[in-house]
């Protein structure tokens, strides 16, 4: 057995240990969710249900009331023996019950009657809100009402009847039996259960469908059990309009995230509000108001008419409530909350009918221009009467909903509300949908809403008094005017998909990404991607987008892949097989066995150590392997026994991806065979699959092909094997995985090139792991690396060959990071792994306790591309520097005496130590001066996100003596502001220029002239590009409508940290650098800009060389965009270098 | 003596009368050799500036070829090398020889060439083909000296344009070449 092996078998329990060991006082805390999430703003959803009288019937739609009513109102009447029914009344005319010896036997097919029983359908049982379902009816034993457990109950064999509307049968007797919605009879005209079915062959029934010889009957009690279970759910939970809306509506609330505050009533109820706006969630021990909102919906019972209009000018009241306990209130109901300026407001309004009732007295709204309405932040709006929003009609629903949606209600607070191409609204507003059962409009609703933002079409209104279909249309103006969106329902189950397709869109948030971009090139081209990983914390799924870009290099919306979608299309049979050319759809889900090779992650395949850590105390370990490769069938909601997941594609949130194509990486010119063979092996490249690499925290690394989004393999390293359980736990508290980015590079290992992938945790784990990705669809494992002095933490290491007089060749290939934190030790150091066996090399430890070695870079200062200098910086404010001695071993470079001394102690105007955590860049000047580049300040605990210490980003040059702050030549950030480009207001900073003159480099504090010290730090690696160093600064916030924070861009002159002659940034988005893009300064000078201001927390960007001298950043932000913007590029001269006459 | 002079005096004239026959026949001949040969001269000059006029052309059709070709370079796509005129470093794809035999239509090497259809009737088309020269490393002065970090250290950058152009006699070549980078 070799060492690997050992090493191997240890790393699965090693997870365990490791917990253990963070015990000690002096760990630093690493949040194990993403640190600006939690804090987002819940929207509200008012969900108005129409419980009007009509909602008690069992036919759909209205229309067949036309066909209902024979001759007069006797021949509905119901004689018998013991009593006498009233007359079915509704929409103006008589209607009856129906019974089977009085024909219209259309009633009793779901071929016109859209609401009776239709043998195609599975009727299931409705969630009852707690995560189960109401039972399975009982042929025999069928309540009359399935949502009341204390309901009457009927034998479905024998005593069956069918009546269309009991509106006017509420409360009646028949023999002592209560009637209740499809009424029972105990006397001679109950029957067994039935239907018909419609036989469109039969003459006459093309046109006429209504009569009774295109109907056959078919008894369900001669049919098979199945079949009378399914009727049976359906008499009990689905035969009348408010029953399957309250199906409909259950299932649609049941599949939503708790991060939703819902409120509901319903149309017929003094004030509409039954319940304001609640968390979506049943607090253990305390409030229930998720559970609230089921008990509610089930026990509606309809009567009364359809006031549409009073009800939604209600629910706009409601929003319009500005005391503590209001709506916008992070405590609604109770007082003492803080109103948010960011939060949306919705109301649904539910309806199967034509609005009557109360004027509302709003007057003509929609046709009225709005009052101006700002926010703190510049924006101005001012509804403008015009198509498709205006009529020429008073008090319409339209008018309703324009009126609550054209007016700030909280008028006291900011606006801050996040807008969108349909809805403008920055200002507190509400958004109405309308969602119809079984009603239609004459205009398209397609129409109506693509004319919001398309001039050319026009809509006309139709007058809402003068027909029903045009009330119909009313509500489709309404969801017009409120921005919001509008179904019409033809049958119970496509209202229940639309009525979750709704929520949906409501819901779409939670989303966000902190992990940097990456692209297919370095170069603008058409068929440039970029690649972007997305979280969503509701229910920790994740996604890696893949985007095209414009010639311009702007980001088409449309995503060109989604990987969660490709890996959510197959089916749960397909996941659990293994890739193969036969099986495309299975899964090359690796892990490493006991011999350091790669199997399939397969129930048998796994030893009996992996065994165990699936197993736990529950024995469930092959089913938990199914769970991971993707089998649904296995979660909660499907009847299984695991957490209920949104996608396959777990959350993508400090991984950044990794593209892997036929890029070189300057290894040509290297001594030896290396050098000789390496632009063979790059031209070898040139067939290879393209691919991209990332992390996710579903506790696997994946490898998509780059150009479709197919997963060609993922892998578990071993350490986070036994952590896997974890995922399974419907109780699953977020942790991270494979958190860390994976980099992907050349080496040459045993007489070969290979393209390596080396993988890192952060904060899932101590854990360093090395693929070779050569051939990208048969991937081996080289090694799996933990050791005593491996933090956690560790966000990506770097592959380097150095000098080594012990070897042959007298080079090496290494593996080298910084140690992370919460080593076995708690002390810094710079970690050297031998990338042949995966063996520790050495480890450079610093000074220090409690301390921990962030991200580090390696350059050459001699040989090309041979790593003769690594720099570092530590959580104590030490930037290291590491060199070898005359022998070739790696040391601390700079000492004074014996004592090893950091090249730079970054510390505060007050002395204060500031921690880096971020990796440092490094370049050469104009001047030829080595410099190194690095932001300090800390994000990694929650404790991070309230401290506002004091940080500052640094330019330092390395002579190779030891600096302190007083060495360096000050710059400030002298003045903020905000620039206008067309309607937008982009912020901007203006920094100072001061001369370097003989200081050994420059520093910055992040302190705004505006705001002050606001915590603002500087977390991820510098960005290095022409003449200018750019840092990405992050502000944490409290305020949750800040997403988590804010950040700026500044791009600084790298040699003095200050401006750059005739600018960098592109502050007008216009494509070049130019003296447009300059900002007056206070002293009423035009000066380039060196920050850019950014509303969300954003990463690291990513540039392309774009058209003419700019370069094309983008950045991904923390509520899940793509940030873009230019820069100038590095000047380089572009064009015809050359030009000669052959012939 | 008079007599003498007399008979003297009449073998003479009889002598002139044929010398100027002479005389303006040879006369006659280098007038007419002159003229011929002044026409033959200006036919010639004729010619001359006739094939110069066709090189010309071909030049400014090369070079419109090779503008064309450096303009797909700076704008176009990511190099498709699977496109007629599309060459990558060391495909191993033979190309064109328009240095050895230029004026053949058909030397268009196995990867093909691109026409360029400018607005002119031309004999032939004016035709080009695209090499993508080896990548280049990025030097370090202006930009991250990291190593190892997996970010590519070089960059396609540089394109190599050739042309061809004809004349209107298609025996009227000129070859050009020009290096581009983007």
């Amino acid at each position: 057995m070799t060492t690997n092996t050992l090493k191997k078998l240890c790393l699965v329990a090693l997870y365990f240990a490791a917990s253990l060991m963070t015990g000690g006082a002096q760990a630093i805390s690493l949040s194990q969710v993403p640190l600006f999430v939690g804090a987002g703003v819940d929207p509200n959803l008012m969900f108005v249900l129409d419980d009007s009288g009509s909602m008690r019937v069992g036919f759909m739609p209205d229309g067949l009331t036309s066909n209902m009513l024979i001759g007069t109102s006797s021949d509905c009447y119901y004689d018998s023996s013991t009593g006498t029914y009233n007359d079915g009344y509704y929409g103006g005319q008589f209607t009856c019950f129906y019974y089977v010896n009085n024909g219209r036997e259309f009633l009793a097919s779901s071929h016109l009657n859209k609401q009776y029983y239709d043998p195609n359908k599975t009727y299931s049982a409705p969630p009852r809100g707690d995560k189960t379902n109401f039972p399975d009816v009982s042929f025999t034993n069928a309540p009359f009402n399935g949502y009341d457990s204390s309901s009457t109950t009927t034998d479905l064999s024998s005593r069956y009847r069918a009546i269309m509307d009991d509106l006017n049968l509420k409360g009646f007797y028949d023999n002592g039996n209560y009637v209740s919605g499809f009424a029972i009879s105990t006397n001679a005209a109950a029957d067994s259960a039935f239907y018909y079915t419609f036989d469109g062959t039969v003459s006459g029934c093309d046109t006429n469908p209504y009569s009774d010889s295109c109907y056959t009957r078919v008894d369900v009690t001669q049919q098979s059990d199945a079949e009378k279970q399914n009727f049976a759910n359906w008499f009990s939970y689905y035969r009348t309009r408010i029953m399957s809306a309250k199906a409909g509506i259950g299932f649609a609330f049941d599949a939503q995230p708790e991060a939703l505050r819902v409120g509901y009533g319903t149309i017929n109820t003094s004030n509409t509000v039954v319940r304001g706006v609640r968390q979506f969630s049943n607090v253990s021990g305390g409030s229930q108001y998720r559970q609230q909102f089921f008990n509610w919906l089930y026990g509606v019972d309809p009567y009364g008419d359809t006031p549409l209009r009073r009800s939604l000018g209600d629910a706009g009241d409601y929003y319009s409530i500005t005391d503590s306990t209001g709506p916008y209130s992070s405590t609604p109901g109770v007082s003492g909350g803080t109103d948010y300026e960011c939060r949306a407001s919705y109301t649904v309004l539910m309806t199967d009918g034509y609005w009557n009732g109360n004027n509302p007295a709003v007057g003509n709204e929609d046709g009225t221009d709005g009052t101006t309405i700002t926010n703190t932040s510049g924006d101005t709006y001012q509804y403008k009467a015009g198509n498709p929003f205006t009529d020429t009609y008073n008090n319409t629903l339209a008018d309703v909903a324009m009126h609550y949606w054209k007016n700030d209600l909280q008028p006291g607070i900011d606006n801050k509300v996040a807008t969108s191409q349909k809805d403008p609204a920055f200002w507190q507003h509400m958004v109405t949908y309308g969602v119809g059962l079984g009603v239609k409009g004459a205009v398209d609703p397609a129409n109506a809403f693509a004319a919001i933002n398309d001039p050319t079409i026009s809509i006309s209104w139709p007058d809402p008094a003068k027909s029903d279909s045009a009330k119909i249309d009313d509500l489709l103006h309404a969801s017009v005017n409120g921005r919001g969106g509008f179904y019409s329902a033809g049958d119970p189950q496509a209202f229940s998909r639309q009525l979750s397709s709704v929520l949906a869109e409501v819901v779409d948030r939670g989303k966000g990404s902190s992990s940097s971009i990456a692209a297919n090139s370095t170069r603008l081209d058409t068929d440039s991607l970029i690649y972007q990983g997305l979280f969503n914390s509701d229910g920790w799924s994740g996604d890696l987008l893949a985007y095209s870009l414009t010639t311009s290099g702007d980001v088409i919306t449309k995503p060109t892949w989604s990987a969660a979608t490709k890996m959510d299309a197959p089916t749960d049979d397909e996941v659990l097989q293994t890739k193969t050319s036969t099986t495309p759809n299975g899964r090359k889900m690796l892990v490493a066995d006991a011999s350091g090779g790669l199997v399939n992650f397969i129930w048998s395949n796994l030893d009996s150590q992996q065994q165990a850590a699936l197993n736990l105390q529950d024995g469930l370990g092959a089913d938990r392997v199914k769970y991971i490769r993707g089998d649904r069938r296995l979660e909660l909601s499907q009847g299984g026994k695991f957490r209920d997941r949104t996608s396959r594609m777990g959350d993508i949130v400090h991984s950044s991806p990794a593209f892997s194509g036929r890029e070189g990486f300057g290894y040509q010119d290297l001594p030896g065979q290396e050098g000789v063979t390496y632009n063979a092996y790059r031209s070898s490249k040139r067939n290879r699959r393209e691919m991209v690499y990332v992390g996710a925290n579903d506790g696997l690394l994946h490898g998509f092909d780059a150009n479709t989004g197919e997963e060609v393999f993922s892998f578990i390293p071993s350490q986070v094997l036994g952590q896997l359980p974890d995922l399974t736990n419907p109780n699953y508290g977020h942790h991270f995985f494979v958190d860390g980015s994976p980099i992907v590079t050349d080496a040459y290992l045993n007489g070969a090139w290979k393209t390596v992938l080396i993988g890192t945790m952060d904060a899932g784990g101590k854990e360093i792991f090395a693929l070779d990705v050569s051939d990208p669809n048969n991937p081996s494992l080289l090694w799996e690396f933990s050791n005593d002095a491996l933090g956690e933490g560790v966000s990506e290491a770097s592959v380097v060959y150095v000098k080594d007089s012990s070897t042959a060749t007298g080079y090496k290939w290494l593996v080298a990071a910084g140690n992370g934190y919460n080593s076995v030790n708690g002390t810094a150091s710079l970690l050297l792994i031998d990338m042949d066996t995966g063996g520790l090399y050495q480890n450079v430890t610093v000074p220090g306790a409690a301390n921990g070695m962030a991200g580090i870079t390696a350059i050459s200062t001699d040989t090309p591309y041979v790593a003769d200098t690594i720099y570092g910086g530590d959580l104590q404010g030490h930037l290291w520097k590491f060199n070898q001695d005359s022998k070739d071993v790696w040391q601390v470079a700079i000492s004074k005496g014996k004592t090893p001394l950091p090249l730079m102690t970054a510390t505060d105007s007050s002395g204060n130590p500031q921690p880096i955590t971020a990796r440092p860049d490094v370049s050469l000047n104009a001047d030829g001066d080595l410099m190194v580049f690095f932001g300090t300040g800390k994000y990694l605990g929650t404790s991070d996100v309230t401290d506002l210490s004091e940080q500052t980003i640094y330019g330092v040059i390395d002579s190779g003596s030891s600096l302190v702050r007083g060495d360096l030549q000050q710059q400030t950030i002298d003045e903020q502001g905000s620039f206008t480009s067309g309607s937008t207001q982009i912020p901007y900073r203006v920094v100072s220029n001061n001369d370097r003159g003989s200081a050994s480099g420059w520093y910055m504090d992040l302190i705004s002239p505006v705001d002050g010290d606001q915590g603002e730090r500087s977390v991820v690696r510098p960005v290095l590009r022409g003449s200018a160093v750019l840092f990405t600064t992050l502000i944490p916030s409290d305020n949750p409508c800040n997403g988590g924070g804010s950040g700026w861009i500044m791009a600084l002159n790298l040699d003095n940290g200050g401006r750059i002659d005739g600018g960098v940034l592109d502050l007008n988005g216009d494509g070049v650098v130019d003296d447009n893009d300059l900002v007056k300064n206070n002293a009423g000078d035009y000066v380039p800009a060196s920050g850019l201001g950014s509303e969300h927390i954003i990463t690291r960007p990513n540039f392309l060389s774009g058209p003419g001298d700019v370069d094309i950043g983008h950045a991904s932000d923390s509520a899940g965009n793509v940030q873009r913007f230019n820069i100038k590029g590095d000047g380089s001269t572009v064009g015809r270098q050359s030009w000669r006459q052959i012939r | 003596m008079n007599k003498i002079k007399m008979t003297e005096r009449r073998y003479l004239p009889e002598k002139q009368q044929g010398a100027a026959l002479v005389i303006g026949l040879i006369l006659l001949l280098i007038m007419t050799l002159l003229g011929i040969t002044a026409m033959r001269g200006t036919t010639l000059q004729e010619r001359m500036s006739g094939a110069l006029k066709d090189k010309d052309i071909a030049l400014q059709a090369a070079e419109s070829a090779l503008r064309d070709g450096e303009q797909q370079v700076e704008t176009v796509v990511a190099p498709d090398f699977s496109v007629a005129g599309w060459y990558d470093s060391g495909d191993g794809v033979t190309r064109p020889d328009w240095k050895n035999n230029p004026d053949d239509p058909a030397e268009t090497g196995d990867g093909g060439v691109i026409d360029y259809s400018g607005s002119i009737q031309w004999k032939h088309a004016p035709q080009y083909y695209i090499e993508r020269l080896p990548a280049v490393t990025e030097d370090g002065a202006s930009g991250s000296m990291a190593l190892g970090d997996g970010s590519a250290k070089e960059e396609y950058s540089f394109f190599r344009v050739v042309a061809r152009g004809f004349g209107n006699n298609g025996n009227t070549v000129t070859v050009l070449e020009s290096t581009y980078r983007r």
